[in-house]
């Protein structure tokens, strides 16, 4: 019987249960879909690096499935909450009526189970439908071939289920005893309890959302101007300002708002607009706080989507730079870029390898100048980034390399050589971090004395390629490349550079074995200093190496992301439900004095809209600051394309966000005009 | 005289075939422009049902109620908002003010929803709010004023949109005694000096008194009818008493 009526309380108040169900699912199907990445090697076909980097993916999804839970669960108990707090009443007539406790928790039990089941079971198809999809995502990120067949992942039901079951049980046990601490005068009284209302001053609020303004001015100016230093030693502060900042606007642009739009009568005696600024203004005190924190998790969330996403462009871009060659050897040099293998060059040729195996094979040379960093930019005032010190600056030397060579590098990249006049130059640099002050020092077009000839540099723009293929990315701070007579015989060379591009069926691991088995065999005949000493890296290896990196990140970003976005959508629909009964009597008076359905229905899609689109408005601003900031860390590893990660984020953005407004929009209306 | 509101033959049943309670039982009656008109009767007699229709917030059974000859009992639902915020207004017992708004903004609300031009709003206020003496409250929110304030606040919100018909329920209810007397003064004023045609319904005989004509209503039909004519309000008073007595006490049942 109890059962019976569990069910018919779930079917008649459902509207009530939609926001709780929607999360419920949502929730599952994001459990599943990111638990289920196991499945997915066997569709898509992976390298072993590959394979060993998807169990290391699986690993951390399932670690972060912890944290997620915790998150996940707190917001379905703060959800349960909310639904057990509309039925106050309804519990206390039970209670009148003299149904004993337990079976009161029996029904909230039943209707708990009820629900669970439901939205287990949508979350699940919903979520095997989303790892499908997740599938062809990360063999994209891959660029692996995708032999595409109907996966179900079984570990990953039952881990999602077990999950879920855990935060259930939580939940029937938090009922249970929340329904004993409740005294029966307070369920059945429980909607004639209403708030105290206090009206705040209005100019205080003026005075603060001016300093508001000017703490996120002030804070925007900081991080967009230094980002290393934002990012860096200043967090703790930057994050601080902007955090009280963000508090303060909030709190106080209700009244300001308010004082605003009083100064334009046409706009403040306009239908319901005095209604709803009034009534925004009167529950600022209670809701400013979940703005803020709901427009902090947003920024997380926006940050963690477009920055996941725009890493795998990033580093794909990268790739492409750093991996001019199937196989380059780089030996060591020292703290002054120098070289320190004597004739290396020779020694390598020397080397006893099956060449036949080879297409091609290059060596490029880097000349030393007498000329550092410091020379160049101190001159012109360019002070660099903050970080970089005069030291840093004057113990970076300039390098210089051949015109014949560079342009056999740029044929690698498909690219146009170069020609250059005597006196001129053309310079370029990979290391990210300076590329604004090189592009400074280009556009000044001032001319540098470089083995006894003055040059002037013809471009101001590179691109930022290596001249190996090696994961050390902006290696090279700053490069000439001048005509091959203009470098003498007797320039000291610091970098060389052994370049190879192996026949098609030649695999490049072994060919690096073959050659340290040559290395290692030639080091046991000559003493320390003349032993070949370096590192090899492999244009495959590269590739796997960042393509891994970007899969991590992105998953990671994607999960986060979107789990910050359903906790923030939760709390904002929650609370606007619940001060839903609290209005309706307002709404009651105004449909009395003859406002319109429309009109009404109005005012709440403006009262809604502002609760929702505010804090995303500002989490939005925030973020483009915010994300800058991390593209000048991640700049270290190149370019990427924002906008198109920006596309994707608002498109999961819209599409969670806004089944949120939407149904909270309908459960508002719903609440207030029923009868 | 011109009718501002004519009753003809209503019924009001609620239930279903088995069960049928006839809430308004074929009542008939028309009130004149500038009539103040009391309806008193016995709680579950049907008064506040009787308002509730004319009022549209409630549908009739059967019959017509046509207010400034439009028969409101035709409208569609779109058009019931529209008629009700241009051609009534309301005063309640628990007086029904927004307390997010101050006093001006309550009454300017009325206005407002009728897309009224802003230029025009602040010149009516003022004026309503001098008539009703509560031009030192418009500033004020409804939990810094006091019962008898708050209903004139109410008044003039009902007042300021110059509505055929005024419909205050049991206005007086939530009133200590000297307030009911200075809201009733404010509610004679209205009617005497702003034409205001008023329907007032209430079980407080002295509340009635005030009205120029009292309908008694018992079981859902007219029972009686009583008219001021040129009595003071004590002779008044004591006239419906009387008819109090004979309608509430039920003596006929007892003896």
């Amino acid at each position: 019987m109890y059962f019976k009526l569990a069910l018919r309380n779930v079917k008649k108040s459902y509207k009530d249960y939609m926001i709780y169900f929607l999360t419920l699912a949502f929730s599952v199907c994001l459990f599943y879909t990111f638990n289920s990445f196991q499945e997915q090697e066997a569709v898509i076909s992976m390298t072993e690096a590959q394979f060993s980097l998807m169990a290391g993916v699986t690993d951390i999804m399932v670690a972060l499935s912890v944290i997620v839970a915790f998150i996940l669960g707190f917001l379905i108990l703060y959800a349960n909450n909310f639904l057990i707090r509309r039925r106050k009443k309804e519990l206390g007539l039970y209670t009148l009526l003299g149904m004993p406790r337990r079976n009161i928790s029996a029904i909230l039990i039943y209707e708990t189970l009820i629900i669970g089941i439901i939205s287990l079971l949508t979350g699940l198809v919903l979520g095997i439908f989303m790892s499908q999809m997740i599938t062809v995502l990360t063999a994209s990120l891959f660029e692996a071939e995708l032999n595409y067949h109907f996966i179900f992942s079984m570990d990953a039901t039952i881990f999602t289920i077990l999950s879920f079951a855990i935060i259930f049980f939580i939940i029937m046990v938090f009922n249970t005893f929340i329904l004993n601490r409740y005294k029966l005068i307070d369920l059945i009284n429980a909607d004639k309890q209403s708030e105290n209302l206090k009206i705040k001053n209005v100019y205080i609020s003026i005075i603060l959302f001016l300093l508001s303004m000017v703490l996120l001015g002030g804070d925007y100016w900081f991080a967009w101007h230094y980002p290393l230093d934002a990012f860096g030693l200043f967090l703790m502060p930057v994050t601080l300002v902007g955090c009280t900042g963000t508090l303060l606007f909030f709190m106080s642009l209700s009244g300001f708002l308010l004082k605003f739009i009083q100064t334009s009568k046409t706009l403040y005696y306009r239908k319901l607009n005095m209604f709803v600024l009034r009534q925004i203004n009167a529950n600022i005190n209670s809701n400013f706080v979940s703005m803020s924190v709901v427009c902090v998790m947003l920024l997380l969330s926006i940050g963690a989507l477009a920055t996941g996403m725009n890493l795998n462009k990033t580093l794909n871009n990268s790739v492409r730079m750093s991996t001019p060659y199937d196989w380059s050897y780089s030996p060591t040099r020292n703290e002054h870029y120098e070289i320190i293998i004597p004739n290396f060059e020779e020694k390598v040729k020397a080397l006893p390898i099956d060449r036949s195996q080879v297409e091609e094979e290059i060596f490029l040379h880097q000349y030393a100048t007498q000329h550092n960093l410091a020379d160049v930019f101190e001159e012109l005032h360019i002070n660099g980034s903050l970080l970089v010190s005069h030291e840093l600056l004057e113990a970076t030397p300039i390098s210089a390399v051949k015109l014949s060579e560079y342009n056999k590098l740029l044929e690698n990249f498909h690219e146009d050589p170069i020609q250059l006049a005597d006196n001129e130059a053309y310079v370029f640099s990979n290391l990210n971090l300076i590329s604004e002050d090189i592009t400074k020092f280009l556009e000044s077009k001032k001319s540098l004395e470089l083995f006894g000839h003055a040059v002037t540099p013809i471009n101001t723009e590179y691109d930022e390629y290596m001249m190996a293929t090696t994961g050390f990315v902006g290696n090279e701070p700053m490069v000439f490349v001048l005509n091959d007579e203009q470098i003498p015989d007797d320039a000291k060379m610091v970098g060389t550079y052994w370049n190879v591009d192996l026949k098609k069926e030649t695999d490049a691991d072994t060919f690096s074995d073959n050659v340290y088995r040559a290395i290692d065999g030639y080091n046991e005949t000559v003493p320390p200093e003349e032993q070949i000493m370096g590192s090899t890296d492999t244009r495959q290896g590269i590739r796997e190496n960042s393509k891994g990196m970007a899969v991590i990140f992105t998953y990671i970003g994607i999960y986060l992301g979107i789990v910050f976005l359903i906790a923030s959508a939760v709390i904002l629909a929650l609370q606007q439900l619940s001060q839903a009964s609290d209005n309706r009597k307002r709404y009651l008076v105004l449909d009395k004095i003859g406002a319109s359905r429309t009109m009404m229905d109005h005012s709440i899609l403006q009262q809604l809209g502002i609760y929702f689109f505010l804090p995303l408005f500002l989490a939005i601003v925030h973020s483009v600051v915010g994300i800058k900031v991390v593209n000048s860390i991640v700049v270290y590893m190149g370019k990427g394309d924002l906008f198109g990660a920006s596309i994707i984020t608002g498109g999961i953005i819209l599409l969670i966000y806004g089944t949120y407004f939407l149904v909270t929009y309908f459960g508002y209306k719903n609440i207030l005009h029923q009868k | 005289m011109n009718t501002i509101l004519q009753v003809e033959n209503i019924e009001k049943y609620y239930g279903n075939k088995g069960n049928i309670t006839k809430a308004l039982d074929n009542i008939s009656f028309t009130v004149s422009k500038g009539e103040f008109v009391g309806v008193m009767g016995p709680s579950g007699s049907g008064k506040t049902t009787l308002l509730n229709c004319i009022s549209t917030i409630d549908t009739v059974t059967s019959g017509h109620i046509s207010i400034q000859e439009q028969d409101i009992t035709k409208l569609k639902s779109g058009s019931l908002a529209r008629f009700r915020r241009e051609s009534l207004g309301f005063i309640f017992q628990d007086f029904n003010l927004l307390d997010t708004l101050t006093a001006y903004e309550n009454i300017a609300l009325a206005l407002t929803i009728q897309k009224t031009k802003a230029s025009a709003i602040n010149d009516r206020v003022q004026d309503v709010a001098r008539k009703l003496e509560i031009e030192d409250v418009l500033k004020k929110y409804p939990y810094q004023m006091s019962g008898g304030q708050k209903q004139r606040v109410a008044s003039a919100r009902a007042l300021i949109t110059d509505p055929s018909l005024v419909l205050a329920d049991e206005p007086t209810g939530a009133l200590d005694s000297k307030s009911s007397r200075m809201l009733l003064d404010s509610m004679e004023k209205m009617n005497r000096e702003l034409h205001a045609t008023i329907m007032m319904v209430t079980h407080d005989a002295f509340t009635a008194s005030y009205a120029h004509r009292i309908l008694f209503i018992k079981d859902g039909k007219i029972f009686n009818e009583l008219i001021r004519g040129n009595d003071t309000r004590k002779e008044f008073f004591k006239r419906i008493m009387e008819v109090v007595t004979l309608l509430g006490g039920d003596t006929s049942n007892v003896l």
